[in-house]
């Protein structure tokens, strides 16, 4: 493998379909929703009626210009519309609104990280907006397709780099760059198995020395970051041996197999349609002004890769829950406003803060049914004044899991306050220890067959006694406390017990 | 024939007086539907509903509730969506198609109570210049049988000049309104792309088409322009600038001393029937002696004016039809079990489509295809441009631009089918207008020697139908 790159360099470039997060179909009122019922969200205009003509979302349009300034692009202020002729049961019109000579973004760039902590840029050639098509449904009737339009005329952008990509690892590292930015800025809720991103990588092989380059082919439809590897890694291998053997490559269409980790030429170049692209005559142009472009600027700010640096430096958090944290654009807004509400703010606050936020919020948020942080019962006032009474030591780590519950649950703002739940539950801890040592002895004096095993070296009875005395106290005793009373009692104290 | 009112303000007038009730008009229209079934007129009638709802809006004139078209007979193209009726576009693809939707002009008319009465036969997809190109066969001329009625509007043009209802709501993308207009001795609107939403009217060549007015009366297209026309948010291409009252415009007074008509020369050259040149002349004569001032303009790329229209239209043809595919609605071939997604295309558009309409989709495909865009689609976009630059030299000399509708009046069927190039000639003074996207109008000028109307057309600045309309009713 490593040999073939060696002798061979591969030049790759990629084309990413995104679809956009919008409530909407790109070109008419029907909803964007995946997994409705075939064929419910669908109307005159995305099924392509006589006389029924598009009209713009303009939501398409803000996502794909933030990916655009996201991803370093310029911007053409007058773009046009296409229509990319085809014939395809899933496609009504017989065309896709698409946009081919002028695009909304062009000649953009990002970077990706390479060996000995080195950077690489990769240039982004354009990103369009085009319209998804339908799906052709093959498993169910044997003899017939049965077509679903529900994904016919959903928002996509496709962004398309440079062939600037030299290795499989590098198409990955990059696939997964961008995913991670188009989710961060909601512009894509990245869901691959459902297609909602999805990857052709077009690629050919130059020879090192003799600086020739062979024949390029394109690999279709890769959903997710392995198979775009995998299939890259067979390509390069087949190349290389037809190259090393008949010393060309046609320009074909590849289809990986993901089931048999095979891939197959689809069609030769010669095969291939002639897609008649001319400017959509239904639309007019797509103007954008600086002023939406500069409220976009304004709007995006810090990419994940930035705010990721910057909660490293600036929390001290371990960058396993930086990494969480900057997944996603509204947790680290959570996060962020979680820590400027704390009463006591150092690390140790920062890092508490974050371990619960990843622990505990995303947790009870992914079995949530709306997986939207902004819909979390609890918001950061309540979660910051839960870690610092937990902080203050008032209450010990389960208490406050129990209160967090309780805060879930809670219907009104009221109920919501950890201060108030911790008075109404009565779950302050014990402070006073000579209350402690009181249960302590009254427990030892139940369990004195387990008190004697445990005082002549059998250790592991401490559990027991500690969850006995834990038990009667409701949690409200801090176990460090309990464990040193405890010891004390049973190893020095000697008392008749 | 029964005779029938020939106008919105005579049925208006009619009614008050309580001479006719709108029940009885549409018994007449019926009728006159019934006993002139040889013409060919419409595809679809609707009987009942017409009944119906003549009885409902009899009701609200009495009441004094009516919309602004109470009394209003209309009958629609069969290329614009009515809902739940059949829409063919007089094609056999679409031959079992019933519309989901309302066209916008129509949500239009219908809320201000017009009575719909059938869909009107149209050459298929509305190509054509004589209404021979429909799967349901040729519409006849009503001044003689024997001859065309025009195109592709012939059943709208028909059916307004036969007594069968007040106005039509017709398309026109090269003079499918103005040429039938003018082959049938009626008026006949098109206006400026973008003045009438194009939503619901099913598309030949979308930067061409347009929703266009068929009225005995030019005070009723007026009337009809005032609830059609404005901005709809279904169709992107529509215009935002406001509306006219078209009618309460017309009824001014001109001061001929004011207007500027230009005599474009290109127009009375080769090709042009003797009798309709001297009618025009004499129009122009008649004009000048009234006052206004008339001057020779020149439009130097006439030579461009067919190739590049039957270039354009037909790229946008091509796409435009690749929809008939037979997957989700209307025609689709029989098929053998082994046959599979590429015969049923081929089948379904070689059986489905007729010989025109297959002829342009062919042109439309080669001309978009790789290695032939630039060549032809790319260098006819150019054309167009310099042929609307022509009109905006025009218009900066003159206010409007009269010249015949047709270089013939109504030819006889089958004369011209099997020369499509001269079929396509027939369409040369009209197709100016849609590649440059400005309103034009046909009004009746006068009978060659057979008895056959003369059509005279004025076009005029984008979006000054109130103009062209207030000189027509001038010259009327
Ligand atoms: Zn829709």
């Amino acid at each position: 493998m490593t040999g073939i790159q060696e002798k061979y360099l591969p030049v790759i470039g990629l084309e990413i379909h995104s679809q956009l997060n919008t409530n909407t179909k790109a070109f008419c009122g029907c909803s964007a929703k995946h997994n409705s019922p075939p064929n419910t969200n669908v109307c005159p205009v995305c099924l392509g009626s006589p006389g029924a003509l598009p009209v713009l979302n303009k939501k398409a349009v803000y996502l794909a210009l933030k990916a655009g300034i996201a991803l370093n692009c310029r911007i053409n202020y007058k773009s046009v519309f296409a229509r990319k002729n085809y014939f395809y049961p899933d496609l009504p019109k017989g065309y896709q609104i698409t946009q081919y000579e002028t695009p909304l973004c062009y000649d953009g760039s990002i970077e990706i990280p390479v060996q000995n902590n080195l950077k690489k840029r990769i240039g982004i050639e354009r990103i369009h907006i085009e319209e998804d098509a339908g799906k052709s449904i093959h498993e169910i009737s044997e003899t017939e397709t049965l077509l679903d339009f529900n994904r016919c005329g959903i928002p996509l952008i496709e962004i398309v780099t440079k062939p600037e990509i030299n290795s499989p690892e590098e198409a990955a590292v990059l696939a997964k760059k961008i995913r991670r930015i188009l989710t961060f800025l909601n512009i894509c809720d990245g869901n691959m198995e459902e297609g909602s991103l999805r990857f052709d990588a077009n690629i050919s092989l130059k020879h090192r020395d003799k600086k020739e380059q062979y024949g390029k082919t394109e690999i279709k439809n890769l959903n997710s970051f392995k198979y775009l590897k995998d299939a890259l890694n067979l390509e390069i291998q087949r190349q290389k041996y037809l190259i090393e053997s008949e010393n060309k490559i046609k320009h074909n269409t590849i289809n990986y197999d993901a089931t048999n980790k095979k891939i197959a030429v689809l069609r030769t170049k010669e095969e291939e349609e002639d897609y008649r692209y001319f400017p959509e005559p239904d639309l007019i142009p797509l103007t954008v002004t600086k002023e939406l472009i500069a409220e976009i600027k304004n709007s995006i700010q810090e990419l994940p890769e930035d705010k990721k640096e910057r909660f490293l430096i600036q929390y001290q958090i371990p960058e396993s829950k930086a990494d969480i944290l900057t997944r996603n654009k509204m947790i680290c807004e959570y996060f962020e406003n979680t820590i400027n509400l704390l009463k006591i703010k150092n690390t140790e606050q920062f890092k508490n803060t974050a371990n619960w936020i990843v622990r505990e919020v995303i947790r009870e948020l992914n079995e949530s049914i709306s997986k939207n942080i902004d819909d979390f019962p609890v918001k950061p006032k309540h979660l910051s004044s839960l870690l610092d009474i937990l902080y203050t030591g008032k209450i010990n780590i389960m208490t406050a899991k129990e209160v967090f519950r309780i805060m879930i649950q809670a219907k009104d703002e009221k109920e919501k306050d950890p201060e108030y739940i911790i008075k109404s539950h009565n779950f302050y801890q014990i402070q006073d220890e000579s209350e402690i040592e009181d249960i302590i002895i009254g427990i030892l004096k139940v369990y004195t067959e387990e008190t004697n095993k445990y005082r002549s070296g059998e250790h592991k009875i401490e559990g027991f006694l500690i969850g006995k005395i834990m038990k009667l106290t409701e949690g409200r005793a801090n176990p460090e406390t309990v464990k040193k009373i405890l010891k004390k009692i049973v190893f020095e104290v000697q008392s008749g017990i | 024939m029964k005779p029938v009112p020939r106008s919105l303000s005579e049925i208006r007038d009619l009614i008050k007086e309580g001479k006719i009730t709108l029940p009885n008009l549409i018994n007449s229209c019926l009728e006159n539907i019934k006993s002139q079934k040889d013409l060919n007129a419409f595809i679809s009638v609707f009987e009942k509903d017409a009944m119906q709802n003549a009885e409902i809006v009899q009701k609200k004139i009495i009441g004094g509730k009516a919309g602004k078209l109470a009394g209003l007979v209309i009958s629609v193209k069969d290329v614009i969506s009515v809902k739940d009726r059949l829409m063919t576009c007089g094609s056999k693809m679409l031959s079992n198609y019933t519309a989901p939707y309302n066209a916008t002009a129509i949500e239009r008319i219908l809320k201000e109570d017009a009575i719909i009465i059938g869909k009107t036969n149209c050459d298929e997809f509305a190509m054509g210049s004589s209404n021979e190109n429909s799967y349901f066969g040729a519409v006849r001329n009503p001044f003689d049988s024997k001859r065309v009625p025009g195109g592709s509007s012939g059943g709208s043009a028909v059916s307004v000049a036969a007594g069968m209802c007040t106005a039509s709501l017709g398309s026109d993308t090269g003079g499918s309104v103005r040429q039938p207009a003018s082959f049938c001795g009626i008026t006949g609107l098109k206006v400026t792309y973008g003045r009438i939403s194009r939503y619901g009217l099913t598309a030949f060549a979308s930067s061409f088409d347009s929703i266009g007015i068929l009225a005995n009366d030019i005070n009723d297209t007026a009337e009809i322009l005032n609830c059609i026309s404005g901005y709809d948010e279904n169709d992107i291409t529509s215009s935002k600038k406001p509306v006219r009252d078209y009618y309460k415009e017309i009824q001014k007074e001109i001061n001929p001393k004011d207007i500027i008509i230009g005599y474009a020369k290109e127009a009375f050259e080769t090709g042009i029937q003797d009798e309709i040149r001297e009618t025009i002349l004499l129009k122009l004569e008649e004009l000048s002696k009234r006052g206004y001032r008339v001057k020779e303009i020149s439009l130097p790329n006439t030579d461009y004016i067919i190739p590049v229209y039957y270039i354009l239209t037909s790229a946008e043809c091509s796409s435009n039809l690749s929809r008939y595919d037979g997957v989700r609605y209307g025609y689709r071939a029989e098929l053998e079990a082994t046959d599979g997604i590429e015969e049923m295309y081929t089948r379904t558009r070689s059986e489905g489509f007729g010989e025109e309409v297959k002829r342009r989709i062919m042109l439309g495909t080669y001309v978009l295809s790789s290695g032939y865009y630039e060549q032809y689609y790319k260098k006819a976009q150019k054309a167009r441009q310099l042929i609307i630059k022509d009109f905006g030299n025009a218009f900066k000399k003159a206010d409007y631009i009269i010249t015949p509708t047709t270089p013939t009046t109504a030819f006889k069927i089958s004369e011209k089918t099997d020369n499509p190039l001269e079929m396509y000639m027939s369409d040369i003074l009209t197709v100016s207008a849609n590649l440059a996207g400005l309103p034009a109008v046909s009004i009746p000028a006068g009978k060659d020697k057979n008895g056959l109307p003369v059509g005279l057309q004025i076009t005029g600045k984008k979006f000054d139908e109130a103009g062209i309309l207030r000189l027509a009713k001038y010259i009327l």
